[in-house]
């Protein structure tokens, strides 16, 4: 270890390529529609001359950073710029409206920074171990596992059971439009070529995010030339620490993202709203939640970024990248003519070090770019809405449109928009849609490959899958019921 | 008015002919790919859409055993309301914007989409129209300068 932060102190520049590729992280993950993986795309050519231990630094301090970015578009905007930043809008974005935006960017870049911290050690200590375990997780595991992540965000979501379920089919059948994942054939077109692509991700969560909330502004009563004050308390970064229930949210979150991180193929989304949904439960102010509540902040952002190390490590001891950055990073070790795949840590064990050390310095530097920048983000959000939400549309727009170079594309992201705000109206809340739409490709992947395996009845004799769906049935059951969320959420609760 | 009560009514009755309409695609599906099973392609949206059939069908239900109207919330469309305007013109706009920049080039096609948007959304005393032109044009130099050289993204138009 001593040798590695040697190496990796070395140069004395490095830390200016750091603060360069945080900035530049936290830029696009605010943009909508850009990502992190693009980001990390674009500087991998720069940094191809430095040394292999500066490179994987500096583009995990993208990765890192790029998560901070999203939070702040989903606090000030309501625009997740991440689908891993999704639930931080349930909270974040009421808190804006309240003009406690600063506080709520504090509280998120911290609790992002512990939970990086937090699950950096987990990594080095029980890392390579969990693997192991994780190892074992076939296709029926993971359907259990995506599962959980499609009912907590159900029983989170306002709105009656039956149109939460409506809308969580609805977008389970939109992902299945395109070409089957394992025949190859295309699906649900209706003949269109165009569909052929199938209805991607990012467009719809845009419209459903970016366009409605312009929607609603737009058929709303607010006189949009006058914008809420922002307080922005001092040392509003350390304010989250103060209180020890916080500090509870911070550790068990860090534990649940890490261990649904190292887990492939769940991702960020389903580990934030998990966090949120136990919280929302068992906090003291569950009553809060939704309407502006820091631990709504607290809860997700820890957990969606302690996932990131854990995916790492996955992705490092299995070879297959987990997610797009994880392919950018393997094309680092490709460049230094490093073997990606599962002998990379076995004759380099160095590495994960190198990863460790990344994380820690990405957090810390994120963070305080993020504290140094809080006064002037309160301050974008401070222009009235007349002046600043066509400018947030036309970045929705022309990140849109850059996903592919397609105008399709941002036809799809206007079509969610109005299919959200009419969804809305009649009580069909919008996070079962996306969350079907993100967790529908993975349910029906497991679902289906555990059913080309093994017979339907080899799911009784696979002990991890049948506990960890008994488990969902009691938590679902508790969440959706006993704990009388329904009450809560019609009182004016969380939102959708 | 009928329409207002009887909104719970009509949505679930659209929500039952998107159900009909995606099985009626994904059954063609499942009857050419018979032999591989329910782990052909069709299978899965052959049952999601008789799911989607079934609990539209205890909406209607649901909605016709009701006795009020469900409320509509405060951001409610009227169509006498001058706001509709501002709500259609967004995703005409939108819609217009992205196809016409190919023609007449991003900057150009930005710098009104913004400025009518702005207008739109209230900028109309004298000032009001000042910092709406000139935001527009800086922030669309801006974004053009961000995404062309920097980023090296496509823009609508500007390729």
């Amino acid at each position: 270890m001593t040798e590695t932060f040697v190496t990796v102190f070395g140069s004395p520049e490095l830390f200016l390529w750091i603060i360069v590729g945080v900035f530049w992280g936290m830029f696009i993950g605010f943009l909508p529609g850009i990502g992190s993986s693009l980001a990390m795309a674009v500087a991998l050519p720069v940094l191809a001359g430095f040394a292999l231990e500066q490179t994987i630094v500096v583009l995990i301090s993208i990765y890192t950073s790029a998560v901070f970015g999203a939070s702040i578009s989903a606090i000030l905007l309501n625009i997740p710029g991440m689908g891993g930043n999704l639930v931080t809008t349930f909270d974040g974005y009421p808190m804006t409206q309240q003009g406690k935006a600063g506080e709520a960017l504090g509280a998120a870049a911290m609790s992002s920074f512990i939970g990086t911290v937090l699950a950096c050690g987990l990594l080095l200590v029980v890392g390579p171990s969990y693997v192991k375990f994780v190892l074992r997780f076939g296709p029926h595991e993971l359907f259990v596992v995506a599962l959980w992540g499609l009912c907590i965000s159900i029983a989170c979501a306002p709105g009656s059971l039956i149109k939460k379920s409506f809308a969580a089919c609805l977008g389970f059948i939109l992902a299945c439009i395109g070409i089957d994942i394992l025949y190859g054939v295309p699906r649900l077109t209706f003949g269109s070529d165009r569909l052929l692509i199938g209805v991607t991700m990012i467009p719809a969560l845009i419209g459903i995010f970016g366009v409605y909330a312009v929607l609603k502004l737009a058929a709303g009563e607010k006189d949009l030339m006058t914008a809420v004050k922002q307080k922005t308390p001092k040392l509003t970064i350390l304010r989250v620490l103060r209180r020890g229930w916080t500090w509870v949210i911070m550790m068990i979150s860090t534990v649940l993202g890490f261990v649904i991180g190292v887990i492939p193929g769940t991702g960020a989304i389903v580990a934030s709203f998990i966090s949120y949904g136990i919280f929302r439960k068992v906090s003291p102010k569950r009553e809060e939640y939704g309407k502006g509540c820091v631990e709504g902040v607290v809860a997700p952002e820890t957990a969606n970024n302690a996932v990131r190390p854990g995916a790492t490590l996955t992705t490092l001891i299995l070879g297959i990248p987990g997610a797009v950055e994880m392919v950018v990073i393997l094309a680092a070790f490709n460049i230094y003519g490093l073997p990606c795949g599962p002998t990379l840590l076995l004759y380099h064990p160095e590495i994960l070090e190198i990863i460790f050390i990344s994380f820690m310095l990405a957090g810390f530097f994120a963070l305080v770019a993020t504290w140094t920048t809080i006064w002037g983000w309160t301050k974008v959000i401070e222009t009235p809405a007349a002046y600043l939400w066509p400018i947030i549309l036309l970045l929705c727009i022309v990140g849109t449109y850059s996903i592919h170079n397609n105008p399709t594309d941002v036809l799809v992201a206007i079509g969610f928009g109005l299919l959200a705000f009419f969804g809305e109206r009649n009580g069909f809340s919008r996070i079962p849609l996306v969350m079907g739409m993100a967790l529908g490709p993975i349910i029906e992947a497991q679902l289906r490959s555990a059913l080309l395996l093994e017979p339907p009845q080899a799911f009784f004799a696979k002990p991890i899958a049948v506990t960890l769906f008994i488990l969902l049935i009691v938590m679902f059951y508790v969440f959706e019921r006993v704990l009388t969320t329904r009450k809560i959420v019609e009182k004016g609760g969380v939102r959708g | 008015m009928w329409w207002r009560r009887s909104s719970g009514l009509i949505t679930s009755c659209l929500c039952i002919l998107l159900g009909i309409v995606f099985f009626v695609e994904s059954w063609g599906l499942w009857r050419r790919y018979l032999h591989i099973g329910v782990v052909g392609p069709g299978g899965w949206p052959v049952f999601l859409s008789i799911l989607m059939i079934v609990i539209a069908t205890r909406l209607i239900v649901l909605e016709s055993l009701k006795r009020k109207a469900i409320p509509i919330p405060s951001y409610r469309i009227n169509i006498h309301d001058i706001r509709i305007i501002r709500w259609l013109l967004v995703p005409c706009l939108s819609v217009a914007y992205t196809f016409i920049a190919r023609d007449i080039g991003f900057v150009i096609a930005t710098i009104v989409y913004l400025a009518v948007l702005m207008m739109a959304f209230g900028a109309t005393k004298k000032m009001s129209l000042v910092i709406a032109a000139v935001s527009s044009t800086i922030v669309t130099l801006i974004l053009y300068f961000a995404f062309t050289t920097v980023v090296r993204i496509p823009l609508p138009g500007a390729w």
